[in-house]
């Protein structure tokens, strides 16, 4: 019989977390292989597209809103109650959650940042603005994660029907990011990518105020949800 | 009716040997609005089946959850493998229990190999040959995703999953219910293997008394979140019958040998204790059914408020 030791802390993050969030990404890829290649589409499609806008804000939102997905689907086939028998804590199935969104955000955002790039200089013959367009998906992703902050808490507590109706506020919230800053930037009357313009330099502090408080939001969010899940009767 | 209450008669060992004992729960107390478990006490020896039988509703799965750590108990003490779970089952003690729920909680889009993939990940001592073997040895198809499969092909696959780490303690939680009697007896010769081992121990919550008979040393009564008993199936089995005289001959039976009686447009029916009848009285053999029955079904003419404990 092979001698069980503790799991030490290098194990729990990359052993339990593995087999939680492979759990998801299996399932996900399993039931949403249209949504993925539909985004993909978008994707592509927003590198021929001169403007950042929703093309850029759309694929991110859905890919930072795919643990709601993955819990709802756990809810169909009753996976928590089965799957605190397994040798991971109730808060690492909390924690995978979050680590699903954010990686899911952040590989989406390189994807576009690459596709705005490329395609402008292969089919355009421009040069997108490095700056703004990684400021302008810095903002995305920060928004997007904080709308995750505000629904996965809720989601784990009530459930994802009701998490789904806070999830119409936070695409507002996540809508207001680009808005936020258009609004600044037309209030300066500068050229939003004018390089050398004070607004530009700004450009950098604006999106790091928001991964600032993603960040905060963040940790703020996997406490309040571990609770209520160390709480919550499998039953 | 039998009014007499003898206190609960718990014949598991009770050693203080920590590693005698494969689960040990002491005082277990559980509260709903509408329902209570109350102060369950079982151990199940190490290396020994016990069968946990009530009626639908008893609590028999509140008290499984429990054990789990899915539900949040008020009170009371549980001690796997020796080791106590009041923070929680600390994650090495889990490569050790399989579970088997009453429903097949895996999500139904994956396939075996996704199964697979998965548990190796989540066990550090997932056997992926074992797996497959079971899963070649229960004909369950690897192309084929979960939802395509039937009831027992889940429970199966669920039943392969718990055995395919390091399991020393299994815990199924009414897992041949809705089977069909040959899955049935395919699923108890495999516990049958399984506890071949002396390290190797079943807890297994049924109402189909009919399994528990087969391979359950010891069997708990729970009814309405109370245990009425926790004995030795065979010492059970072999010191219960039923009694079937007349009203008039039944008055000369001792009360105290009485633990459930029924009214028939025959006679009565009565689940006796074998030895305190006189020897000319026939008692027949009573099964684990006969006994659930007698002990939480009430006489209609005779209702009365009581538990008859052993």
């Amino acid at each position: 019989m092979q001698k069980i030791t503790s799991h030490t802390f290098k194990e729990r993050l990359v052993t339990d977390m593995k087999a939680l969030l492979l759990k998801d990404i299996k399932v996900l890829a399993g039931n949403m292989k249209l949504y993925f290649i539909l985004i993909l589409l978008y994707i592509l499609l927003g590198g021929f597209v001169p403007d950042l806008g929703i093309f850029q804000l759309y694929p991110i939102l859905l890919f930072s809103l795919f643990p709601v997905t993955a819990l709802s689907y756990d809810e169909r086939c009753h996976w928590t109650r089965f799957g605190i028998t397994l040798p991971v804590s109730r808060s690492e199935l909390v924690l995978s959650k979050y680590i699903l969104g954010i990686a899911g955000a952040v590989f989406i955002a390189l994807f576009t940042l690459a596709v705005n790039l490329l395609f402008p200089i292969l089919f355009q013959n421009t040069v997108t603005d490095f700056r703004l367009l990684s400021c302008y998906l810095l903002a995305i992703v920060s928004s997007s994660i904080i709308s995750l902050d505000v629904i996965l808490p809720v989601s784990f507590h009530f459930g994802t029907e009701k998490g789904r109706m806070i999830y119409l506020g936070a695409v507002v919230l996540l809508c207001a990011a680009p808005a936020i800053m258009d609004s600044i930037f037309d209030s300066m009357q500068l050229p939003t990518g004018a390089a050398g313009s004070p607004l530009y330099s700004g450009l950098s502090t604006i999106a790091a105020i928001f991964v600032l408080l993603a960040v905060l939001l963040t940790m703020l969010s996997i406490n309040i949800c571990i609770r209520i899940f160390d709480r919550k009767e499998l039953a | 009716m039998n009014t007499t209450i003898h206190p609960v008669e718990n014949t598991a060992a009770t050693g203080t040997g920590s590693a005698r004992n494969a689960l040990e729960i002491k005082g277990l107390v559980k509260n709903y609005p509408t329902f209570c478990l109350d102060h369950i006490d079982l151990t199940l020896p190490m290396g020994c089946v016990m069968g946990f039988i009530g009626e639908n509703g008893a609590g028999k799965s509140t008290t499984i959850l429990s054990i789990l750590g899915a539900v949040n108990r008020d009170s009371g003490t549980v001690r796997i493998l020796g080791q106590d779970t009041a923070q929680g089952i600390p994650l090495p003690l889990k490569e050790q229990i399989g579970v088997v729920l009453d429903e097949c909680c895996l999500p139904e889009t994956l396939n075996l190999k996704d199964i697979n993939s998965i548990m190796q990940a989540a066990y550090r001592t997932w056997n992926c040959k074992t797996f497959f073997r079971y899963v070649h040895r229960f004909f369950l198809d690897e192309t084929k995703r979960i939802k395509d499969y039937s009831r027992g092909m889940k429970m199966k696959l669920s039943i392969a999953c718990a055995l395919s780490h390091d399991s020393r303690l299994l815990i199924l939680d009414e897992a041949t219910s809705g089977l069909d009697p040959v899955t049935r007896d395919e699923l108890l010769d495999l516990f049958y293997e399984f506890i071949q081992d002396e390290q190797h121990s079943i807890f297994m919550s049924s109402h189909i008394t009919s399994d528990l008979e087969k391979i359950c040393d010891y069997v708990t009564y729970i009814h309405k979140g109370k245990l009425l008993l926790c004995q030795e199936k065979d010492r059970l089995l072999g010191r219960m019958g039923i009694l079937k005289c007349s009203e008039a001959l039944f008055r000369d039976i001792d009360p105290a040998a009485v633990h459930g009686k029924r009214t028939t447009a025959f006679g009565v029916e009565a689940l006796v204790e074998r030895q305190k009848i006189p020897a000319s009285f026939t008692v027949e053999h009573a099964s684990l059914d006969d006994i659930l029955i007698y002990l939480v079904k009430e006489d209609p003419l005779h209702a009365k408020n009581h538990i008859t404990h052993f």
